[in-house]
């Protein structure tokens, strides 16, 4: 039993130095095949850059050559655009200078024919106007005949009705007057004998009042008074004087029977 | 000096001016006489009266008991210290009382004169029960009769309304 353990714990470590030793080799080969394969992937990632850059620079030539065929045409068929149009406006000018010519020709002549017509309308308006004109004159003249007789007639009773009402007014102030006057010398004596009441109130207020404030007053000065005299008392007299004071007031109890 | 308690009561009331003094030293002079009577020291009975009054602590009281003579501390025997006391006692509160209120706090000397003018003209073997109320200022006040009279300058300014002002009045027209 014993010697079977030792021998299992020698199997034990030989497959542990046997595994050691398989993972140290492991390691150094893939070391190995790192630094041979590095180089190579590192020329073929240079050489890849170096065929990219050929490929864009015949790319850029490519389209530089485009775009100046492009230049060329466009700069060709503007300049075909530009004739063409100077053409169109040359024609464009002519034809609108013929049909201005025309209707200025066209006015003139409808213009003049229409002045004409105006003239003899305005001519007969003239004559009408002129006719009426006369009518409204004598007319108006008529009016202001009338207008000036009314006038007269009005004056005439306006002058008339500042006469009565003159007379009315005169009246009423008399009236007036009169009646103001006696309101005045009742409302003076009413005003009087208020004026008379409200005195009296007021001579009794003020008087009231002076009683209550000298009373206040008094009621002050006595508290002034005794609240000086106390401290006086407490803070100068001496304590012999105290009890000569209370002695005094004790004989005065007694001359009062009071003791 | 007999039994007589009004002879004792005389000579403890030539000292003692106050209620609170007189029972205080009472209390004093039963204490000492009955250390003095029921103590065998060997000393003579006056001897252990002044020994017992120098112990107390308020030696005021303890002067004003032995200035009332060994006479006082003669009369009382292990046969009649009791009764005596008692007697005494109720003397004591028999004696008219005036509750006086003073502005300030009397010293003795004037407590005394109060004192003995108040038993020469108002009652004999009067004692005072002393209070201080400041508002009592130019007189006094004292309770009689269970009545409270207050002569003071304040209650005799209240009691003639309107004599201040007039007499400022009649300054004011000279």
């Amino acid at each position: 039993m014993f010697f079977g353990f030792e021998i299992l714990i020698g199997v034990f470590i030989g497959v542990l130095v046997a595994t050691i030793v398989v993972v140290v080799i492991q390691i150094r080969t893939t070391s190995q095949i790192s630094k041979l394969t590095f180089p190579a992937y590192e020329y073929a990632i240079k050489k890849a850059e170096a065929e990219a850059d050929a490929i864009v620079i015949d790319a850029r030539k490519k389209a530089r050559g485009i775009m100046i065929e492009a230049e060329k045409a466009g700069q060709a068929m503007v300049g075909n655009y530009d004739a063409q149009a100077n053409g169109i406006q040359k024609k464009y000018e002519a034809a609108l200078a013929r049909q201005t010519e025309k209707v200025v020709k066209e006015f003139h002549d409808g213009a003049a024919e229409q002045v004409q017509k105006l003239y003899a309308v305005t001519s007969t308006a003239e004559r009408a106007i002129t006719t009426e004109q006369k009518k409204v004159t004598e007319n108006v003249a008529r009016i202001n005949a009338s207008l000036e007789e009314v006038a007269t007639k009005a004056e005439h009773r306006t002058q008339e009705v500042i006469h009565s009402l003159d007379k009315r007014l005169e009246r009423v102030g008399t009236a007036i007057e009169a009646a103001l006057k006696e309101t005045q010398e009742g409302g003076a004596k009413k005003l009087e004998e208020h004026l008379g009441g409200l005195q009296e109130v007021a001579d009794n207020h003020i008087e009231v009042y002076g009683a209550s404030r000298k009373k206040l007053l008094d009621a002050h000065i006595e508290q002034l008074v005794d609240a000086v005299v106390m401290k006086v008392l407490h803070k100068q007299l001496p304590v012999s004087e105290h009890g000569s004071l209370a002695r005094d007031a004790l004989e005065e109890a007694k001359t009062k029977h009071i003791i | 000096m007999s039994g007589d308690t009004s002879a004792l009561l005389k000579k403890m009331l030539e000292n003692t001016y106050t209620q609170a003094d007189m029972y205080r030293r009472l209390s004093v002079l039963r204490q000492c006489v009955e250390y003095a009577v029921f103590t065998d020291t060997g000393m003579s009975y006056e001897e252990e009266c002044t020994l017992f009054l120098s112990k107390i602590d308020n030696q005021e009281d303890a002067v004003a008991v032995q200035a009332w003579g060994d006479d006082v501390f003669r009369v009382f025997t292990k046969m009649n210290i009791s009764k005596t006391m008692k007697d005494l006692q109720e003397a004591v509160d028999a004696l008219p009382l005036l509750k006086l209120y003073v502005p300030v706090e009397f010293p003795e000397d004037e407590v005394g004169k109060t004192a003995k003018m108040c038993r020469e003209k108002l009652r004999e073997g009067m004692l005072l029960d002393m209070h201080v109320d400041p508002q009592v200022a130019g007189g006094c006040a004292f309770v009689w009769d269970d009545t409270h009279h207050d002569f003071s300058f304040h209650s005799r300014m209240k009691a003639v309304p309107g004599a201040i002002t007039s007499e400022l009045q009649k300054y004011a027209d000279e």
